[in-house]
């Protein structure tokens, strides 16, 4: 499950066609659940969206985010 | 030479070629008035012309270009006499190239290229009609709006956002035209907020109003929809590790040079949102090299704004 913030939600939804909106918020946020065959790929979608957006399930994904933003050079 | 689109440009020369060699040889004020170009730049094209060939480019298979007195004679390679033999999936991408076209507003489905392409599908015993192209998840009302603004050359008011710089804004556009390339539609205009051509993917037009407002309509011609690198827009140098060599073929470059398996390359940098995404991307398989100080930082900044957001800073 992904959230997006208000201010990207159009882009996301443009962007992720098999996604199901879970949950909206009233702030315009969304909670889009996907289903991931290529993790790689994913986080490479997911940080295309900055700080725009956060995995918020299964905690594996985000922990492999995690890692990834970790090894990126200072 | 005038300046001339490359693909416009390509364009007439691959008219030009097939009627000058079935007209050979023909006065060259004749081809001149006939395609509306000077006789500067159709000297121009001629003298490109012998460089054009099939693999494996030896004379015999070149273009041949003969000007006597006045006269032009082209002379086709051998080859090109050759019928066209396509694999299946060469015939299939023709036909599917056939069907986005058809789905261009103001397209003629009657057209020869379209009766040219339902022959090929005929052979491929595919049904042109049941070939869907799916050119990106726009708004039929917003994709009709705008192609009828650029028809009727009335300016539009767009919600826009700006991928490259993060930002949601509304601009007011002169709609020049509206197209399709590689799954995408777009909306070429002059935007009166940059006062530049822009190019906006319409995917990412969020609103759009027609306004009352009408604007002179622009030479189709004489714009080139790519995205160029301003010269003003600072240079970043990246060393790439060997999986991340996509960046060289995907985006425009200064210069790329090879340095045992990495890959050097110089990177003009329009935004840093840009330069942000793709450094964060690419992990720990890009290492900046050489940036101005505002953008030095982008990557670990970047990388740290998302961490803190996951509680992981």
């Amino acid at each position: 499950v992904l959230r997006i913030d208000a201010s990207h939600v159009p882009m996301a939804l443009g962007l992720v066609d098999d996604g199901e909106v879970v949950h909206r918020a009233d702030d315009g946020s969304i909670d889009l659940a996907l289903t991931v065959v290529n993790q790689d790929a994913f986080i490479g979608l997911v940080l295309t969206f900055l700080d725009h957006a956060e995995i918020l399930e299964p905690p594996e994904l985000r922990d492999a985010l995690v890692a990834h933003l970790r090894r990126v050079p200072a | 030479m005038s300046r001339v689109p490359a693909g416009a440009r390509v364009a007439r020369l691959l008219a030009m070629i097939p009627w000058m060699t079935e007209h050979s040889p023909i006065h060259v004020d004749e081809v001149c008035r006939r395609f509306g170009i000077t006789r500067k730049d159709l000297l121009a094209e001629l003298e490109v012309l012998p460089f054009v060939g099939v693999p494996p480019y030896t004379p015999d298979t070149m273009i041949s270009v003969d000007i006597d007195d006045d006269m032009v004679s082209v002379f086709l390679a051998e080859p090109f006499d050759r019928p066209l033999r396509l694999t299946p999936s060469q015939a299939l991408a023709l036909v599917a190239a056939g069907a986005s076209i058809r789905a261009i507003p103001g397209a003629d489905p009657g057209d020869a290229l379209q009766r040219g392409l339902a022959k090929v599908a005929a052979a491929l015993r595919v049904d042109p009609e049941r070939v869907t192209v799916e050119l990106g998840d726009v708004e039929q009302a917003t994709l009709d709006a705008l192609v009828d603004a650029a028809r009727t050359h009335r300016q539009v008011e767009i919600g826009y956002y700006t991928y490259g710089r993060d930002e949601h804004s509304v601009r007011v556009v002169d709609p020049h035209r509206v197209y399709a390339d590689r799954g995408s539609w777009y909306l070429l205009g002059w935007c009166h907020r940059s006062e530049d051509t822009r190019v906006f993917r319409i995917d990412r037009i969020d609103s759009c109003r027609v306004l009352d407002a009408s604007f002179e309509p622009q030479d189709p011609t004489s714009e080139i929809a790519v995205f160029h690198p301003s010269s003003d827009d600072p240079v970043v140098t990246l060393s790439l590790a060997p999986e991340a060599g996509w960046v060289v073929e995907q985006y425009p470059t200064e210069s790329v040079v090879l340095d045992g398996d990495r890959t050097i390359v110089q990177l003009r940098v329009a935004a840093r949102p840009w330069l942000e995404r793709l450094l964060v991307r690419l992990g720990s398989a890009a290492v900046v090299v050489d940036a101005d100080a505002e953008l030095a930082d982008a990557g670990p900044a970047a990388a740290r704004r998302i961490l803190e957001r996951y509680g992981a800073a």
